[in-house]
């Protein structure tokens, strides 16, 4: 590597992002930094036909430029410096000097793969560079940086698992797109997420419709645009609404069995419990009292019960 | 399905079947010593169902052929018998459930017929009335492009007086059995299904018309007939469908020929679901309405398949009023309310087959006895 000198910015292709980690667009705390005790460290360049090409340094540059600079001290690589050692340079200046987001490791095992066929290699250099070399695991995140942008933004959110974002990248992109959108919104949990995204799907497969048709609809809309209903409740509506209609027969029958045991008024201390999804017949009656005065009020519910014609019709079923 | 590879176990490579099978096929063998260089071929395929379609393996049943059927207590079992004489099939139905069942999936075939043999002639001399079948690990007519198997089993049965032979099938296979000596020891099997259901999940499978007419030229040769509606299942419209399929059934083959017809709706391992997903992503049969049952396997949600049952006894009963309807893996709730009475009230489910097997078969009455 030769050393610093001051180049002028406007020779720098900024628009070439093929070396680029980090995920931050903001340049605020760097500005403020820049400004008060300059540029400690040099960007590191690559000089090509076309211009500078950038190695490390993307957001001091950008810092750079609002502050209206001409030129920034960098390191110019030879021109005998080959991609592979841009590709290492690039990913050291950023695994070994901060911690790394999902997607910016991502990005650090896509480049390092580019270049690294053998997976033991592959596996060996991850792990110099402080970035995880479990196989199984380095594939999962390499498909990270495939995905659409949005999806991208719901890993750095916090609104979407890496294990989301795998299920996510194998829907079509438009469907990923809407769903990461509901994620988002709603700030559902993982295993909610995963009933949701399952519920669409079968929809979608068994209607010949899309993930992204049927979140448009406006039932959902309707939904999703109540200003007087919280995030957690729009949640529920949609799932309810999305169970009846994967599940109309097992929906219609609950609701059914839901609203004879209402009729039942069974009270706190009984309660009545059908087979679970009504597979097999027995039913369960769970009675709770603290007397024999509070047991023999019981039997008398009890009976009315058993001669309740909605049960008898219900367990004929 | 062509098979295009062909494995010989090395403790197998002279018996007779495997040189009549290999040159059937017209395919060179590998011969080898063991299994697992099979399974390592399979296992490397990009979908090892499919190569195990494709893939026969010649090997001796290292364990029995005759076997019970793994039914579970939760519902009621028909006391089956399985002839364990292969195992998986090359049809490629989309919901078939051995494509989970075994570990790979394999065609494989087992040749060493003394054993066989000799475990039949010992059941024979139990004289207990049992009903067994090939079709339960895989399709038991699918062998007959390169085995001699249903003229080896049909005479054999032919010759006793208190078991029965159900091959059951969806190909049109049946030339074999024309000439061979069965005395109604055997009975020729179909599963049924709606058109719809045959052209879009059942693979390779003949069609429903070519089923039914290669049923009638069972039953002109003196076979007795059996009808699986196995497994049916529930789209929309699908009730207009199997009315029509049991109507054309009836049109075609004569009542009385019909030793049994059974019904079961589809269910299946959870395992199976991601494989129909993978290999048949234009299928929506598992998409429909099914919950877990009491042994585990998803099945559709019990007032559906109560409904549909309804709707096929009184279809069937329509039109062939003495016919003997079971329910394939069912509790006695479901008989009830589906056929108006539970197997208890006949004996059980078992032994009400049997009564069925000495009417239609001529198997000897003695055998019920004890049973």
């Amino acid at each position: 590597m030769n050393d610093t000198e001051n180049i002028k910015l406007s020779a720098v292709t900024v628009e070439d992002n093929t070396y680029r980690i980090t995920t931050n667009p903001k340049i605020d705390d760097l500005v403020a930094s820049i400004r008060q005790i300059g540029l400690i460290h040099p960007i590191i360049i690559r000089q090509t036909p076309s211009g500078f090409l950038i190695i490390s340094g993307f957001r001091r540059i950008a810092a750079c430029e609002y502050l209206g600079w001409q030129e920034i001290p960098a390191q110019i690589l030879d021109a005998d410096v080959d991609v592979a050692q841009c590709i290492n340079l690039a990913v050291a200046e950023n695994a070994l000097q901060r911690p790394l987001n999902l997607i910016e490791i991502s990005r650090c095992i896509c480049l390092l793969s580019s270049m690294i066929i053998d997976e033991e290699i592959l596996t060996e250099t991850a792990s110099k560079l402080g970035l995880p070399s479990d196989p199984g695991l380095m594939r999962k995140i390499k498909k990270i940086g495939d995905l659409d942008p949005s999806i991208q933004e719901g890993i750095l959110a916090n609104s979407i698992s890496l294990a989301m974002a795998t299920e996510l990248g194998k829907l079509k992109p438009n469907d990923g797109k809407a769903l990461t959108k509901i994620f988002a919104g709603l700030k559902i949990g993982l295993n909610k997420q995963r009933e949701l995204m399952m519920l669409l799907d079968e929809i979608a497969h068994r209607e010949n419709s899309t993930i992204g048709k049927l979140l448009n609809e406006d039932v959902i809309q309707r939904v999703l645009d109540d200003h007087n209903i919280d995030r957690a409740q729009k949640r529920r509506q949609i799932q309810e609404h999305l169970r009846q209609r994967r599940f109309p027969a097992i929906s219609r029958i609950k609701n059914e069995f839901k609203k004879q045991t209402k009729k039942l008024q069974l009270g706190n201390q009984i309660s009545l419990t059908p087979p679970k999804d009504f597979e097999g017949s027995n039913y369960t009656l769970k009675l709770t009292f603290s007397s024999l005065s509070e047991l023999e009020e019981l039997q008398g519910r009890l009976d009315r019960i058993i001669q309740s014609k909605a049960l008898s019709k219900f367990l004929a079923k | 399905m062509t098979i295009t590879k062909l494995y010989i176990d090395q403790e197998v490579k002279d018996f007779p079947e495997s040189v009549s099978i290999q040159s059937r096929l017209n395919l060179p063998a590998e011969v080898v010593t063991h299994f697992q260089q099979v399974y390592d071929d399979i296992l490397s395929a990009k979908d090892p169902i499919l190569k195990g379609k494709q893939t026969l393996y010649l090997t001796r049943n290292k364990g029995a052929f005759v076997k019970k059927c793994p039914g579970t207590r939760c519902y009621t079992c028909c006391d089956y018998q399985i002839l364990h004489i292969g195992t998986f099939c090359h049809l490629d139905c989309s919901y078939c459930i051995l494509q989970s069942y075994f570990h790979p999936p394999v065609l494989q075939y087992f040749v060493n017929h003394q054993n066989l043999r000799i475990e039949l002639e010992n059941l024979f001399s139990g004289r207990r009335i049992t009903r067994m079948g090939t079709g339960e690990f895989t399709d038991s007519m699918i062998w007959e492009l390169w085995t001699d198997l249903a003229s080896l089993l049909v005479p054999i049965f032919s010759n006793q007086q208190y078991s029965v032979l159900e091959l059951k099938t969806k190909t049109t296979a049946i030339e074999g059995l024309k000439s061979l000596p069965h005395n109604r020891k055997t009975i020729a099997a179909w599963s049924l299904n709606t058109s719809q259901v045959i052209r879009h999940e059942e693979g390779s499978t003949a069609s429903l018309t070519a089923r039914l007419r290669a049923a009638v030229k069972c039953a002109s040769w003196g076979y007795p007939l059996a009808f699986h509606f196995d497994p049916m299942i529930i789209y929309e419209g699908c009730e207009t469908e199997y009315r029509q399929v049991v109507e054309q059934l009836f049109a075609m083959v004569n009542p009385a020929d019909i030793v049994w017809i059974s019904l079961g709706t589809l269910r299946f391992m959870p395992a199976l679901k991601k494989i129909i997903q993978n290999r048949f992503p234009e299928s929506k049969i598992v998409y429909g309405e099914f919950v877990t049952g009491l042994d585990g396997k998803m099945r559709y949600f019990r007032p559906l398949r109560i409904d549909l049952y309804r709707r096929m006894v009184s279809w069937i009963r329509e039109l062939a009023p003495d016919v003997c309807i079971y329910l394939c893996m069912e509790d006695n709730d479901v008989w009830q309310q589906s056929l108006g009475f539970i197997p208890g009230d006949q004996g059980g489910l078992p032994r009400m087959l049997d009564k069925q097997a000495v009417r239609h078969c001529q198997l000897n009455p003695d055998g019920l006895v004890g049973k």
